[in-house]
């Protein structure tokens, strides 16, 4: 009887799908080419037991160390954002505070609900056309290299 | 298959937070890798200190051409295949080979010997033995760097083939020709320890 090869073995240990019939019915018959296929399955589940190996140091926190610095341009613009959210914010609070009733003479028969919104969106444009403004001029700054 | 989409979706959104400038979204890259980069290096390099000037290189490459990366794999094989690469030109400084090293290729008498299967009909008390597992470590060890290697991408990280093929730039014919010769070396020699060192 012509015994499999070593890589019918372990075609058939490692990837059945790609083995073919005529491998696994003669491994059926054959004790010694069955005792092979045995030690590869037997071997192998050993192997993927195995612990992984592992540095005795914390290498992400050496890694984050030595990253440059995230940009300070993308920090400064969050900050003016919620700066200008926060004077809009403050600013349309204390309108209404302190004109409420003036306003609601001089708008005559509008809602006050209506005129929060008009006043809110008013303010925001302005505030998104200053913040605008200055990201143009922060883009010239860069081009004649000012900063 | 829903799962590779996912992970291509998380890469994608952590490269974007880094490449906004949200560094500590590299963190979590690293964290998701750290396994894998490990593996490679320990396998591929023996010397401690190495290793560790090896993973750090990994990452701050990886840091620096994040901004190439094209998304063609999962951003994991990408920093694989930098880590192998690393690996590939340490070896190359240091003069040191791959695979063309003769010492760990058994010869044929030995190989004869280790054909008795009777040795191994008592399969049950061997895998029962502590020692064993050492000497399997010990076995694994004593590969060349590539063929640990693989056997490591393939059996402990459960990579495809074609994963493998995309770390370590191999033909996909090559490489399973390697790990087919890895694993037969290491039965051969667990083998000879089995009847060099009977229960
Ligand atoms: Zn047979
Ligand atoms: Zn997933």
């Amino acid at each position: 009887m012509k015994h499999l090869t070593d890589s019918q073995i372990q075609q058939f240990v490692f990837e059945p799908a790609a083995s073919d019939n005529a491998c696994s019915t003669h491994i059926e018959q054959c004790a010694i080419c069955r005792s092979k296929v045995g030690e590869y399955q037997m071997l192998f589940a050993e192997i993927e037991k195995l612990p992984a190996d592992s540095f005795d140091v914390n290498l992400e926190a050496i890694i984050m160390k030595q990253l440059p610095q995230p940009s300070i341009h993308k920090k400064e613009d969050k900050m003016l954002w919620y700066g200008i959210a926060a004077v809009c914010f403050l600013f349309v609070i204390s309108v209404f505070l302190f004109f409420g009733k003036e306003l609601a003479v001089l708008f005559g028969g509008v809602e006050w609900l209506t005129t929060a919104l008009i006043g809110t969106a008013a303010i925001c444009l302005l505030a998104f056309l200053a913040f605008d403004m200055y990201r143009a001029y922060r883009v010239k700054l860069k081009a004649f290299n000012f900063e | 298959m829903t799962h590779i989409h996912e992970d291509k979706h998380d890469d994608q959104f952590l490269v974007k937070r880094v490449l906004d400038g949200d560094t500590s979204a590299f963190s979590i890259i690293i964290r998701n890798t750290e396994r894998l980069v490990t593996q490679i290096i320990f396998k591929m390099i023996a010397t401690e200190e190495d290793r560790k000037d090896l993973a750090q290189e990994v990452y701050l490459k990886a840091f620096k051409n994040l901004k190439g990366f094209q998304f063609q794999s999962k951003l994991s094989t990408w920093i694989a295949q930098i880590t192998y690469n690393a690996c590939i030109n340490h070896l190359r400084k240091k003069k040191l080979t791959l695979v063309d090293n003769d010492a760990w290729e058994l010869d044929d008498t030995e190989i004869l010997q280790s054909k008795e299967h009777s040795a191994w009909n008592e399969m049950e008390s061997f895998i029962l033995n502590k020692e064993m597992i050492r000497i399997l470590q010990f076995e694994i060890e004593k590969l060349p760097s590539l063929y640990k290697t693989i056997i490591t991408l393939y059996h402990n990280e459960e990579l495809s083939y074609k994963e493998i093929t995309e770390i370590t730039g191999l033909p996909a014919g090559t490489l399973k020709n390697y790990l087919f010769r890895a694993r037969k070396i290491l039965r051969d020699r667990i083998a000879l320890h089995y009847k060099k060192e009977p229960l």
